[in-house]
């Protein structure tokens, strides 16, 4: 069984908190907390197993995470789970996130937490593993999608709040406001290259970066983190005041690091085992 | 109305959504809290408004806030209300909160009952996928019961997607509500056996879990298990079974023995690690569960032990961070094996990771006598060198552990081991002060001959000032001195100095250490006082004596004033005493003996469970009031207080001075009587150290002599390096000297005696303990009783699910039905029940003693069951071919088998379990019987029957391992396309039986492939002379039979109907008419789909078992008539090719030969027909013999055309 999943990035900021036992929020938040601090002090080239301990369920439990460039996936699973199977079943997830968010970076799951939980429960279902096809799991996430937005589209009121959802894993506009003009953009190859489009006449993109590498380079500071000095950030842009930062000049913000390219992890850890 | 339509659009387009939300949370970072609370406000207000959608948001942006660590409960009944939209989008983000924030203590949960079986039984497949994964995660003991019926009918929906589903959350609704495993449970099984790889890992997933906590339940289930191991490929349901198998083997070590070779083949053949992992995890749990008494196995070992290391050779961490997970097992039962990998496990030690580092020093514990001290050699300077305290202390216990270890079987020098303890004491900060006392005291205590050492150390421990310095910071390691404290006092007739000892323990720094230290002084420094007073009485050296008198009165006030209670006690009780004694001294009355008798007395190691183990006498009722209890309210405040501080009473428990040493002999004496008597009382065993005491002549074998007139100082160079020089030279002595003897035994067996003709080797037994050790075995109490139920938890969940699978069902268990609910609440008293929390608990016990009893009834049941296992477990490894019966729903499996020397065939249960032996045993013929007569139960309520002959044959020859190259068979249907259009798909299959000679069934599955509603389905064929459908009485033939049900969008079901045929020998076709209404919204249409159904030849056979002499019989008989087929250009293997012809022909396999197999089958009618199927290179020749030639001529053409297709 898996007892909980846990999605936070370098600074401990949690991006997905899914337990499949009840505790209350705070103890919630704080196993989160301690969790960070465990996997944090541990380099990427040891093991990726911790016994899990005084955490959730005692010493059956053992902890199995992966490092994806800001993000850590923590799986705390009894010893009914095979060690190396979930290993890869992190892999299966981020891969899955990767192919439905395209190029998955942790701003994804920072502004689609509903939509990774989704993704999460056609693998994980009440703690028990539900699937490990990815092809599978892509296609009934992409079913369920387009079942939504044929909802959305009988649907009479147009509200900017469904159609913004971002569904079906175009990447939202992240101003927020969908960009039909950028919809096509969807099936460009380079990425990049449809954000950079906003930076001209829309602010909102270029906004958002900057909130971004503000984001990151504010949260070391903050007393709550007291480890987040531990491991710098990599791009810990100096604290940019009002002035607007160009993205392009600057390094590019860690939470819009793609999860799987940057990966920590050498080629030869992110085997697969079931092909 | 309308305006406020509008006015919730407007309201909307103000609102923030999860985005908005996200990003104004990121902006705000100095004032999350006051955002994040102006926020919920804002929601709130949102949740207040009509519109489903405003409301969705709300609950969308709250989930978000869960994450962040608000409670969010507040809002789950309107979490509800999103769950209850009729939406999927807005229904899949209530489920979702639902998920994250329900939980038991919720008390809005049991409004979602209903709810959520409407969900459940949703046309739309997300719409109950959705429910299902919410429901998984809040599932209540009130929902799984009100539920469990609807769950268990979706684990046959026709959808995989939701079978996966639903089989998966019976494990939660078993875990709440243990009562529907035994109703759920042969539904399970057949879901093991799902044609879809995610349904069969889903079930297989459950069942592991289910046998995980107890195993035994599940051992019937081995055979299946077996055969999914043999035959899966999916690596993740491999790996669940193999894991399930290493909970088995424990209970059934015959399972083991069946296992190894398929583990063994599996090692070598997969790539995956993580299999080749598991598969070496489950050889160990089998090995071990075999331990004695199989040499063949050692390769098994070998190959393990080779893997893992391989493994632990790895630049993977994680790899190697498994493997040696992994050789910690093996070091139980085979810690030799292990040992060979020594230098593997101490680079481990010199590992980065952590981790790893620990799990080697796990494999420490395999040291021998001959290892001990070089490995602890190494993890001393590991001690030295180690950088952070933890694993400082890691090491410390690590070293303490393998030490200690089995009665410290390992130590043959306990000197040394003394010295490495003191060693250990220069270690700052370490927690592990008080283990190192511990080991000092036991030591101490239990080596009898040990102890002049020991005191020695132990004064030299008190006299060096270095643990006192600076103690109360440097916390734990001052424990020591408790212990050095103790011996010196307790054993301190064996001190050099003991006035020197007195007055280091004394000294006014001693004050400084805590306060059960102190008491530890105190009470021994009378002891030593004795001890001295004694000495010097016998010495008639009167002065010296009141010397040391007046030392103690000056001395102990300094103990009296301490703020400790108990050191003050006994301060203050001890300098009366001494006073007391100084009085008597002036007045040269001798005192010592009178003073030394107040410690008179042996002590006696005591077992830590003894206490626990002193049996009641009878007669006596603990539970009893002695007197009847007051009121609650005198009692409140005098609940009893820790008085004094928490000590280790261990060792001050009172001894009885009064008893004579007469008495004591008496006592002793009466004691090994019973012991010897005890079956319960741990015996030491006749271990080495004692044979060596009672051998005569050990005064010839050199002890190593130290010269402890040379102080030991602690601080300074390592002594216990001394030692382990000292005993290899010792060792070399040693062995010289057995070198001599064993020459003269040789000589003495050359002159006939052959008594000892062992070789020997130097192997742990031969390498004698430096010093006369005597490892006193700890007391337990006269007739302790055996517990082993020390360690069972009551509370744990998951003892309700220990429930017996094998029984048949009873009335009383059926799951609860979806009624109207007076109907429910007149009926089931357990709904009244639903608040009192504890009678619910209580229930799955009461359930379970139910079922005990019932199990007494049914034993005769029972061994017939366990026969089943144990006729499979009994016989030699299987040669059992893999195959994958991948079947339609609703099938029933018949599984049959053939034995060549032996020859019958035996149809097994299906329902029972569907495994097939393919063994050839003579002693099967009884339980035939039994079979047969079970068979017809489950037959008759079959809805739909199939029988699937063997997919899988055997070979005539004992295979062994040859089973494996055969690939597993694609996945076979027998439905057929019958016709297809955009509302509607039909696939049919037609089924006989051998007891209507002229009826054949039709199933068709009809699936709605459309959005509309399907419904007033009504089937019409054009009946034929020949065949025609069976009608309701009264109707013409121009009406048709209705279909009993309606098809929602997305649904797809059964409807059988019946035809009655006249003749069989030839195919037929039937042109028939499905006419429907198809309602959508936009209104109803009538409409119509034609089809022509076909009536093979095959499908009037019925898959009939044939034993091979009566095959032989029917082909000798002559009133057949022959005819055969020749098909080109097959690639398929024989096996598969067999298989289909099996599958859909309905043929069985007599026996096969090679590339050779007679099949036999049998017509509704009763013609029966053979077959020779022979396969030659790329084609395949069938001679078929029947009774009817034209049946074999259309049979032959039908069987040509599937050939043709492989």
């Amino acid at each position: 069984m898996i007892q909980a999943i846990l999605v936070f990035n370098n600074h401990g900021k949690p991006r997905l908190v899914r337990f499949y036992q009840r505790f209350p929020e705070e103890i919630q938040q704080q196993i989160v907390r301690e969790t960070f601090h465990l996997v944090l002090k541990r380099d990427d080239n040891i093991c990726n197993f911790l016994e899990g301990g005084s955490l959730i369920g005692g010493s059956d439990y053992k902890l199995i995470y992966r490092h994806y460039a800001t993000l850590y996936f923590v799986f705390c699973v009894d010893s009914s789970e095979s060690e190396l199977g979930i290993l890869d079943l992190i892999q299966v997830f981020v891969e899955t996130l990767d192919k439905c968010f395209e190029n998955v970076c942790e701003l994804d799951l920072i502004f689609h937490m509903d939509k990774v939980h989704y993704i999460l429960q056609e693998v994980v279902m009440g703690g028990m593993v539900l699937e490990t096809n990815m092809n599978e799991i892509v296609a009934q996430i992409e079913a369920q999608n387009r079942l939504e937005k044929s909802e959305i589209t009988v649907s009479l009121s147009h509200s900017r709040l469904y159609t913004s959802a971002g569904w079906p894993f175009s990447r939202t506009c992240p101003g927020g406001v969908r960009c039909e003009e950028h919809q096509p953009a969807r099936d460009a190859p380079e990425h990049q290259h449809w954000r950079s489009q906003h930076q001209g006449p829309q602010p909102v993109p270029v906004c958002l970066r900057v909130e971004d590498s503000r984001t990151e380079s504010l949260e070391p500071a903050e007393p709550s983190q007291p480890c987040s000095t531990v491991r710098s950030a990599p791009s810990r842009s100096p604290a940019s005041g009002p002035g607007p930062h160009c993205p392009g000049a600057g390094k590019s913000p860690v939470s819009t690091a793609s999860l799987l390219t940057c990966a920590a992890l050498p080629i030869s850890r992110t085997r697969r085992l079931w092909m | 109305m309308a305006l406020k339509m509008v006015k919730g659009s407007i309201d909307r387009m103000f609102d923030k959504n999860l985005q908005d939300l996200v990003r104004g949370i990121r902006n705000h970072k100095e004032d999350e809290a006051k955002y994040i609370s102006q926020c919920i406000d804002e929601i709130k207000q949102e949740l207040k408004q009509d519109n489903i959608a405003v409301k969705a948001n709300a609950v969308c942006k709250l989930t978000y806030l869960q994450m962040l660590g608000y409670d969010i409960s507040w809002a789950a009944f309107n979490i509800i209300e999103v769950m209850s939209a009729s939406k999927f989008t807005f229904k899949r983000i209530g489920y979702l909160a639902a998920s994250q924030c329900f939980h038991e203590g919720t008390d809005v949960i049991m409004l979602t009952t209903n709810q959520i079986r409407k969900d459940l039984s949703s046309p739309s497949q997300y719409d109950t996928g959705v429910a299902l994964t919410g429901l998984s995660c809040f599932v209540t003991p009130d929902l799984a019961r009100d539920l469990a019926n609807d769950i268990m009918t979706l684990m046959s929906h026709t959808k995989p997607y939701i079978r996966k589903k639903a089989v998966l959350i019976m494990y939660k609704v078993f875990l709440k509500y243990p009562e529907s495993l035994r109703p759920a449970f042969p539904r399970l099984k057949e879901k093991l056996e799902d044609p879809d790889p995610g349904v069969q890992s889903a079930a297989v997933n459950v069942i592991c879990e289910l046998a995980r906590r107890n195993p035994k339940n599940y051992l019937s289930l081995a055979p299946l298990f077996f055969k999914l191991m043999t035959s899966s490929t999916n690596n993740w349901v491999l790996i669940k079974i193999i894991k399930l198998f290493g909970a088995l083997t424990p209970l059934e070590p015959r399972l083991g023995k069946k296992l190894i070779e398929p583990l063994t083949n599996l090692i070598h053949s997969t790539s995956a690690m993580s299999l080749l992992y598991e598969c070496v995890n489950t050889v160990i749990a089998v090995l071990i569960s075999l331990s004695s008494g199989m040499p063949n196995h050692s390769a098994s070992i070998q190959l393990c032990v080779q893997k893992l290391r391989i493994l632990i050779e790895d630049s993977d961490q994680n790899l190697k961070y498994l493997g040696l997970l992994a050789m910690s097992k093996i070091l139980r039962t085979h810690p030799k094996s292990v040992q060979a990998h020594k230098d593997l496990v101490l680079q481990c030690l010199d590992d980065k990771d952590e981790s790893i580092r620990l799990r080697a020093l796990d494999l420490l514990y395999g040291v021998s006598k001959k290892n001990l001290m070089e490995i602890v050699k190494k993890l001393m300077t590991h001690v030295d060198k180690a950088e952070g305290t933890t694993y400082r202390d890691e090491l410390l216990t690590k070293i303490i552990d393998i030490c200690s270890q089995s009665n410290y079987q390992h130590i043959t020098n306990f000197e040394w081991y003394i010295s490495i303890l003191v060693e250990l004491t220069r270690l700052e900060g370490t927690r592990h002060g008080h283990l190192i006392a511990a080991q000092m005291l036991d030591v101490a205590i239990r080596v009898k001959a040990i102890r002049r050492f020991a005191v020695s150390q132990m004064s030299a421990l008190l006299d060096s000032a270095h643990l006192v310095a600076s103690s109360p910071q440097r916390s734990g390691i001052c424990e020591v001195l408790y212990a050095a404290a103790w011996i010196c006092g307790e054993f301190s007739e064996h001190l050099q100095e003991p006035q020197q000892t007195l007055e280091a323990m004394l000294r006014p720094k001693v004050t400084t250490l805590p306060g059960h230290i102190q008491a530890v002084y105190v009470q021994n420094v009378v002891k030593l006082y004795a001890a001295i007073l004694q000495q010097k009485e016998q010495a008639a050296d009167t002065s010296a004596a009141q010397e040391v008198t007046q030392l103690l009165v000056e001395r102990l006030p300094q103990f009296v004033q301490s703020a400790d209670l108990e050191v003050q006690e006994r301060a203050s009780c001890i300098l009366q005493l001494v006073k007391h004694v100084q009085k008597l001294q002036a007045k040269d009355v001798p005192v010592a003996e009178e003073v030394s008798a107040l410690f008179a007395g042996e002590l006696n190691p005591v077992a830590p469970k003894a206490q626990k183990k002193v049996p009641v006498p009878e007669g006596l009722d603990l539970d009893a009031w002695i007197n009847e209890p007051l009121s609650d309210s005198e009692s409140e405040d005098e609940k009893p207080k820790a008085m004094f501080q928490d000590e280790e009473q261990r060792h001050t428990k009172p001894r009885a001075p009064e008893a004579d040493e007469q008495e004591l002999a008496r006592r002793r004496e009466a004691r090994r009587q019973e012991q010897a008597n005890n079956p319960f009382y741990i015996k030491s065993s006749p271990s080495p150290q004692k044979r060596y005491q009672d051998a005569p002549g050990v005064e010839h074998i050199p002890v190593v002599q130290i010269d402890l007139s040379v102080p030991l100082k602690v601080p300074g160079m390592p002594l216990s390096d001394q030692y382990v020089k000292l005993e290899e030279e010792r060792r070399h002595r040693q062995r010289l000297e057995k070198d001599k003897r064993k020459k003269k035994k040789r000589e003495r067996e050359r002159r006939g005696t052959r008594r000892h003709s062992s070789l020997h080797t130097e192997s742990d037994e031969d390498i004698a303990p430096a010093q006369r050790v005597d490892i006193v075995t700890e007391e337990m109490p006269e007739n302790a009783l055996p517990s082993d139920e020390d360690d069972k938890d009551p509370n744990d969940p998951y003892r309700a699910l220990d429930i017996d699978l094998d029984k048949p069902l009873a009335d009383s268990e059926k799951l609860p039905v979806q009624k109207h609910r007076n109907a429910e609440t007149s009926k089931s008293p357990e709904k009244e029940d639903v608040p009192l929390v504890e009678k619910k608990s209580k229930k799955p016990k009461k359930k379970e003693k139910k079922h005990k009893e019932k199990e007494r009834e049914k034993k005769k049941k029972e061994v017939e069951k366990g026969e089943d296992l144990d006729f499979w477990l009994s016989t030699t490894p299987p040669a059992a071919t893999p195959a994958l019966e991948e079947l339609e729903v609703n099938t029933t499996v018949t599984v049959l088998k053939e034995g060549q020397e032996e020859p019958r065939g035996e149809e097994q249960d299906a329902e029972e379990d569907r495994e097939q032996d393919l063994e050839k045993k003579p002693s099967k013929h009884k339980k035939k019987k039994h079979k047969k007569d079970k068979e017809e139960r489950p037959k008759d309520k079959r809805k739909s029957k199939k029988k699937v002959p063997p997919a899988d044959e055997e070979a005539a020859e004992p295979v062994e391992n040859g089973t494996l190259e055969e690939e597993p068979l694609p996945p076979m249907s027998s439905y057929i396309l019958l016709a297809e259009n955009s509302y509607i798909k039909m696939t049919y299959d037609v089924q006989g039986s051998l007891q209507k000679d002229s009826q054949v069934t039709v199933s068709v599955v009809l699936e709605n492939q459309s959005d509309s509603f399907l419904k007033s389905m009504e089937l019409n064929v054009l009946d034929s002379l020949n065949a025609r459908l069976a009608r309701p009485e009264g109707s013409s033939v121009h009406d048709g039979v209705p279909v009993p049900f309606q098809l929602p969008p997305g649904i797809s079901n059964e409807a059988q109907f019946v035809f009655t045929i006249q003749s069989i020998v030839m195919a037929q076709k039937l042109k028939g008419t499905l006419s429907f209404i198809a309602k959508n919204d936009e209104g109803s249409t009538h409409e119509k789909l034609d089809f022509k159904l076909h009536f093979t030849c095959t499908s009037y056979l019925v898959t009939t078992p044939c034993y091979s002499d009566a095959f032989a019989k029917l082909l000798e008989s002559g009133d057949l008539s022959m005819s055969s087929i020749k098909v080109d250009g097959i690639s398929m293997s024989f096996h598969n090719l067999l298989a289909k012809i099996c599958f859909h022909h309905r043929f069985s396999v007599v026996e096969r030969v090679d590339s050779c197999a007679s099949m036999y089958s049998r017509s509704i009618q009763g013609h029966h027909v053979c077959l020779l199927v022979k396969k030659g290179e790329k084609s395949v020749s069938v001679d078929g013999k029947c009774s009817d030639p034209t049946l074999l001529s259309n049979l032959l053409e039908e069987m040509k055309e599937t050939l043709a297709t492989c």
